[in-house]
């Protein structure tokens, strides 16, 4: 009796695609470990970064507010903690907050006498050791307070 | 007549052809936004400091990059100004031993073209858009950070850009 073997039924299933999704794999790890996408680092932009003019030594009129002078932060470094003092009119601060309101106020006097912040010069006037991580807050500061020239000044 | 059942029509294998799809598009989005092999001289041992403000720089093709540290009380500034160098090249402000300046000179041949000087054509022609960034060491003192700025204002270069992290 002839056993009749069940016929083999092949289908017909392609290329191998297992090695195709290995290397598509080994691809996409590469990518993935060496590319970069989310920025972690920005610019404080200026540009006028240097001004020739140093601190001066004119004292303001009556009102308190030079109107054609340029705005001078004289900075100093802490000597009691690692931090900054920022003297700009007749205001001390030793923090970025604190320096950024009162630069705000200054602007809205300014502005009140028909001197508004785009034609303010702000400048930085440091101490020869003042690190340069505090001069980055007294930048923020003048920024915060929606003052957009600032400048440095020679060291003093 | 015997009936055969028709035999079950699947494979034992899973199939792949999605998933290479989706990891075909995964491949092409990370393709697109990564940055590889994109180099400007910056110095990333250099520690910037952090500011909550700050601007993207959208074209960082005419500008120059001046890593600038403290050592022993003097500034040691390194930038990559030929493009064929493997690394950034130290640039001093000052040369103690011919007196040159080759850090302003540097500025003033990538601003004013060979010649340094204003107006000019072709070679010699000006780069008004020229910038440059700082990359300062955040507990630098200022003057260290100073000399770099007058070598960029000696060499007309107004657009300076300060190089700082976003907070985390």
């Amino acid at each position: 009796m002839r056993i009749q073997g069940a016929r083999k039924v092949h289908y017909d299933s392609g290329p191998n695609m297992t090695p195709l999704v290995d290397v598509v794999m080994v691809i996409l790890i590469f990518l993935m470990l060496t590319g970069t996408f989310t920025g972690t680092e920005h610019y404080l932009v200026s540009n006028v970064p240097f001004s020739k003019q140093g601190a001066g030594g004119a004292t303001p009129p009556a009102g308190g507010i030079p109107e054609d002078e340029p705005v001078v932060i004289r900075v100093e470094q802490n000597a009691t903690r690692d931090g900054f003092i920022a003297r700009a009119e007749k205001t001390t601060a030793t923090d970025m907050q604190t320096l950024s309101n009162a630069l705000s106020k200054l602007r809205v006097q300014l502005a009140g006498t028909g001197k508004p912040a785009e034609k303010v010069q702000i400048v930085i006037s440091p101490g020869r050791n003042v690190k340069y991580k505090h001069l980055v807050d007294v930048y923020q500061a003048a920024l915060d307070a929606k003052f957009t020239k600032v400048a440095f000044a020679p060291s003093r | 007549m015997r009936r055969r059942g028709l035999p079950e029509s699947h494979s034992t294998h899973p199939n792949v052809t999605p998933l290479i799809d989706v990891v075909m598009c995964l491949i092409i989005f990370f393709m697109l936004v990564a940055k590889i092999g994109v180099t400007t001289g910056a110095d990333n041992t250099i520690e910037i400091p952090v500011s909550v403000f700050g601007k993207e720089l959208k074209d960082l093709g005419n500008t120059l990059t001046l890593n600038v540290r403290e050592i022993a009380d003097q500034p040691f500034v390194t930038g990559l100004v030929d493009g064929s160098s493997r690394g950034p090249q130290e640039l001093k402000v000052i040369d103690p031993v011919t007196g040159k300046r080759p850090l302003r000179e540097v500025l003033q041949r990538l601003r004013f073209g060979n010649d340094k000087k204003p107006g000019g054509v072709g070679a010699n022609a000006d780069n008004d858009s020229f910038k440059v960034i700082i990359r300062g060491d955040k507990d630098m003192s200022y003057k260290v950070l100073e000399p770099v700025l007058v070598a960029c204002m000696e060499a007309n270069v107004k657009d300076v850009n300060f190089n700082t992290l976003k907070p985390r």
